[in-house]
């Protein structure tokens, strides 16, 4: 089966700026994948990329198997966008942009965005310009969704949205993933909101995919270790008891050692226990958004 | 198509206000006279004025401030990205844009229009629409208008608002391809023909308006969300464009150029030289006006860029040849000369600040007479300096004249009163630079014509009432003989190599050949053939004449005519001769040489420009589009 998505070795450039790296993925049919990264990580780059928005410096972007670039016509009559910034014209109601979408999708359902559109809670006969962000992000996912699309592309969808606007849009998506099992590529900063839904993740740190794996695996071998360090330089573990983990994160504390890892596992876990001087060693499972701080957040440690 | 459509009819709704705008503009127009304290046919005019000067700016503003808002910032801004996110192309969006943007600017100058119509206002430019040089598909190509400034203001959105160094690189381009196709025109003036400097023209002007919108679309298409992205499409597709059709005028103004006489359509003309193998040929010519020099002999030529009133001429000899470079925007205009049969023509230093009435060359081809505005002057080529000059006579006159020596230019000013024309004769003295007249031959009624023997000693004059031709000195103007006719009307008449005299004399039941002595007695009558039409050729060999008889102005049947002996041989049909016994030049003494390669030229039917040997009839077509490859 094709791969609603894949990006092979997928390079931006700017002039001299490199916004992302040789970025390799896919996302299987019927996925949820969630790319995090800070700001100016080039997610959005990546995103016009893929959906042909935007030629790529090296590599390429494809979509349904097909070039994005070449092929973005075809491919978006099966895909649903959500941009970052609303971007529809201005001076159009939602109504009108219904009626627009209509003529140019193959199918499409108007039903089923004025019911959208009334469960949001947005006036159909206000134009766009005039609407609150929440609500033009709401008319955006509205639009997205009339075609039911194979592939939805949510570029931060709930950046700027209040608590209720996120809510509704989640419980939108995930209303259609029940529904249709439509594969959905989002980039986004709210990562506990997302957090349920993804079942993939991959995170860019400068421009370059550093994770890139399914969600649940990425939280088991992600976790917090603490311990009181009783380590002097006369022993022989002194400065290398976090060796058989990778950390990337390890901070020096006043009771001991915090550290976050990488390749945990229970096996590894009991022989850090039984290093003589490491004590009182706890091993916590972290949240995706502590993962993604542990990851992009901040350069690695002093290990002391 | 149904995305195109889409773009249009959401480009419309979207822009729908501007259509209000126009119609309170229509208004507007409706109470302007009101607001003057107009009334009647001052108030309807004002009205239609008025709605006039705003449909315009509607119909020219729309576009160009569309073309600078519509999609330009969208790119910039990436909110093209809403319709990038639909199965919309391109294209459609391109073509979407531009055709929406039209209609609205046609729309908005319609209904500025509608109020002023209602009031019953005449349109101020009714007249212009009537006009029969405006093409029948103007509104067409008003629309294509409308298209081309919104694609141009576009494009130009594009280039600034990409901020990028391009933009440099796109100025100078501009430039560069405005001096190449403001070169390539001027390498194709007016004078030489409009047909090939409009289809230069036509030919820039389309390919650049497909260009720009090509252009626009690659800028869409290749830039999408990427301003400099749109910017580097823009421009790679526009100055590829704009550089090719750049190439192109150029090429096509070099294939133009490159014309020989081998290309000549037609031969609107011919003049010989009056010996030797150069001959002077005139037609169309890859789109232009061609006049070539050309010497039959060697298959040598120059291309003259004359006036198609003022021939190259040639020296008496036939060895050289003179001519005026003519100009779209005035002078001075250079000299040239041709040494015929060599390689290239040269550009004489000589400059004159107008198109003289005659240039006549001396017979060594070094010196040049000109009159221009009554003043004759003698040019020294060579030295590009005027040797002598003299006021001989008004814009009125008419001049003949020819170097009687190296040093003298003799000159024959025809004046003609109010009842009686007359000739005088002056003559140009280069070393004591002083004018001299002569003689006079006065009381002359209606002048038609004169002719002058290749030395200039003697000089016939014919006039037309009372039928009559008389020979004079040529250098004295006093009178020698009456060339005696008979009832009918002189037709031709002119000098044999020996110096004796013939003409041709038709009446309704006749036409004769008459000769006479050289001091103008008569010889021999010799009945011609019946005809309406009689022309007198070229002498192919001493006492041996062409004459073309015919009822058609061109196709005539060729006789050779022995004046000595009396005897007519028919030797072709259907052409023309070239030349004539009498010169009908400024230079009324020259005259093709007995047996020279001039009297051996005809015109045709097709206007092919044919050799005949008169001893045994063969005939070539030797150019015009008839002529063998």
């Amino acid at each position: 089966m094709i791969d609603p998505i894949r990006l092979e070795k997928l390079t931006v450039r700017y002039g001299r700026t490199t916004a992302c790296a040789d970025v390799t993925l896919a996302v299987p049919a019927g996925a949820v994948y969630a790319l995090l990264g800070r700001n100016g990580a080039g997610k959005s780059s990546l995103v016009r990329c893929l959906l042909g928005e935007q030629r790529p410096s090296a590599g390429r972007a494809f979509l349904f198997g097909e070039s994005s670039w070449k092929s973005r016509r075809g491919a978006m009559a099966r895909t649903g966008v959500v941009p970052e910034d609303p971007d529809a014209p201005l001076a159009m109601t939602a109504r009108q942009l219904d009626a627009f979408c209509r003529r140019v999708y193959p199918r499409w359902d108007s039903d089923a965005v004025a019911a959208r559109l009334e469960r949001f809670g947005v006036p159909p006969r206000t134009a766009f310009g005039r609407l609150s962000k929440g609500q033009k992000g709401q008319v955006m996912l509205a639009l997205a969704l009339g075609h039911s699309p194979e592939l939805l592309v949510l570029d931060d969808p709930t950046l700027g949205l209040d608590a209720v606007a996120r809510r509704a849009l989640f419980e939108e998506i995930v209303g259609e993933l029940a529904d249709r099992g439509t594969s959905v590529f989002l980039t986004t900063h709210d990562l506990a909101g997302f957090e349920g839904i993804a079942t993939r993740v991959g995170i860019l740190k400068e421009g370059r995919l550093v994770v890139d794996e399914e969600i649940e695996a990425l939280k088991s071998r992600f976790r917090r270790i603490r311990y009181a360090n009783r380590l002097t330089e006369t022993r022989t573990a002194f400065g290398t008891e976090l060796d058989s983990f990778d950390a990337p994160r390890v901070r020096v504390r006043g009771w001991g050692i915090d550290a976050v890892v990488s390749n945990f596992s229970d096996e590894s876990f009991e022989r850090f226990r039984a290093i003589d001087g490491v004590e009182n060693a706890t091993a916590e499972p972290l949240s995706l958004e502590e993962i993604f701080v542990a990851v992009a957040g901040e350069e690695k440690g002093d290990k002391r | 198509m149904k995305g195109l459509f889409a773009v249009i009819s959401r480009e419309l709704i979207e822009k729908r206000l501007v259509l209000a705008a126009a119609l309170l503009a229509g208004l507007l127009a409706l109470v302007v006279p009101l607001a003057g304290g107009l009334s009647g046919t001052s108030a309807g005019d004002a009205r239609s004025w008025t709605a006039s000067l705003l449909a315009f700016a509607f119909a020219t503003g729309l576009p160009i401030g569309l073309g600078v808002t519509s999609l330009a910032p969208a790119i910039a801004s990436r909110r093209i990205g809403f319709d990038l996110a639909r199965p919309v192309s391109a294209f459609d969006l391109w073509t979407g844009r531009i055709l929406a943007a039209t209609l609205l600017a046609a729309g908005c100058a319609a209904i500025v229009w509608i109020p002023t119509g209602i009031s019953g206002a005449a349109v101020p430019w009714r007249d212009l629409l009537k006009a029969p040089e405006l093409p029948r598909s103007w509104p067409l190509m008003f629309l294509g208008g409308l298209v081309l400034l919104f694609a141009a203001s576009h494009a130009a959105s594009i280039a600034f608002r990409s901020r990028s160094a391009l933009l440099l690189l796109d100025v100078a381009l501009a430039l560069a391809a405005a001096f190449s196709l403001s070169a390539a025109l001027g390498r194709l003036p007016l004078f030489m023909g409009e047909d090939a400097h409009r289809r230069a023209a036509c030919g820039f002007a389309v390919v650049a308006a497909i260009t720009v919108l090509a252009a626009g679309y690659a800028s869409v298409s290749g830039g999408r969300t990427e301003i400099r992205d749109a910017h580097r499409s823009l421009s790679l597709v526009l100055w590829i464009g704009l550089g090719a059709a750049a190439v192109g005028v150029n090429a096509y103004a070099s294939w133009v150029l490159s014309a020989s006489p081998a290309d000549l359509g037609d031969v609107w003309g011919a003049a010989p030289a009056a010996a030797g193998s150069g001959v002077i040929v005139r037609g169309p010519a890859r789109g232009t006006e061609a006049t070539f020099v050309y010497d039959t002999a060697s298959g040598r030529f120059v291309r003259a860029r004359v006036v198609d009133w003022l021939w190259p001429e040639f020296s008496l000899d036939g060895r050289r040849v003179v001519w005026i470079e003519g100009g779209d925007h005035g002078g001075p205009f250079p000299v040239w000369s041709w040494q015929v049969g060599e390689p290239d023509a040269v550009r004489t230093r000589l400059r004159l600040d107008g198109y003289p009435a005659f240039t006549i060359p001396s017979p060594d081809g070094r010196r040049l007479a000109t009159i221009e505005r009554g003043t004759l002057s003698i040019h020294d080529l060579d030295l590009a300096t005027t040797l002598a000059s003299a006021r001989v006579g008004g814009e009125r006159d008419q001049f003949r004249g020819f170097f009687a020596a190296p040093d003298r230019f003799r000159l024959c000013r025809i004046r003609a009163d109010e009842k009686t024309h007359r000739i005088d004769i002056m003559e140009l003295d280069v070393a004591s630079r002083s004018l001299s007249t002569r003689g006079s031959i006065a009381s002359l009624s209606e002048w038609v014509f004169l002719a002058v023997d290749r030395s200039g000693d003697r000089l016939i004059v014919r006039e037309r009432r009372p039928g009559r031709a008389r020979l004079f000195d040529g250098r004295t103007g006093d009178p020698i003989a009456t060339l005696a006719a008979g009832d009918g009307e002189i037709v031709w008449l002119g000098f044999l190599s020996d110096g004796r005299m013939v003409m041709t004399e038709a009446s309704d039941h006749e036409t004769r050949l008459r000769v006479f002595s050289s001091k103008g007695a008569p010889e021999r009558v010799i009945p011609l053939p019946k005809g309406s039409r009689v022309a007198v050729g070229g002498e192919i060999e001493p006492d041996r004449i062409i004459v073309a008889i015919g009822d058609d102005p061109v196709e005539r049947t060729i006789h050779v005519v022995d004046v000595g002996a009396g005897e007519i041989r028919r030797i072709a049909d259907g052409l023309y001769p070239v030349v004539h016994l009498a010169a009908f030049s400024s230079q009324p003494n020259l005259v093709a040489e007995a047996g020279s390669e001039a009297t051996k030229l005809f015109y045709d039917r097709g206007r092919n420009l044919v050799r005949l040997d008169p001893r045994t009839g063969e005939r070539r077509v030797g150019l015009g589009k008839g002529a063998a490859p």
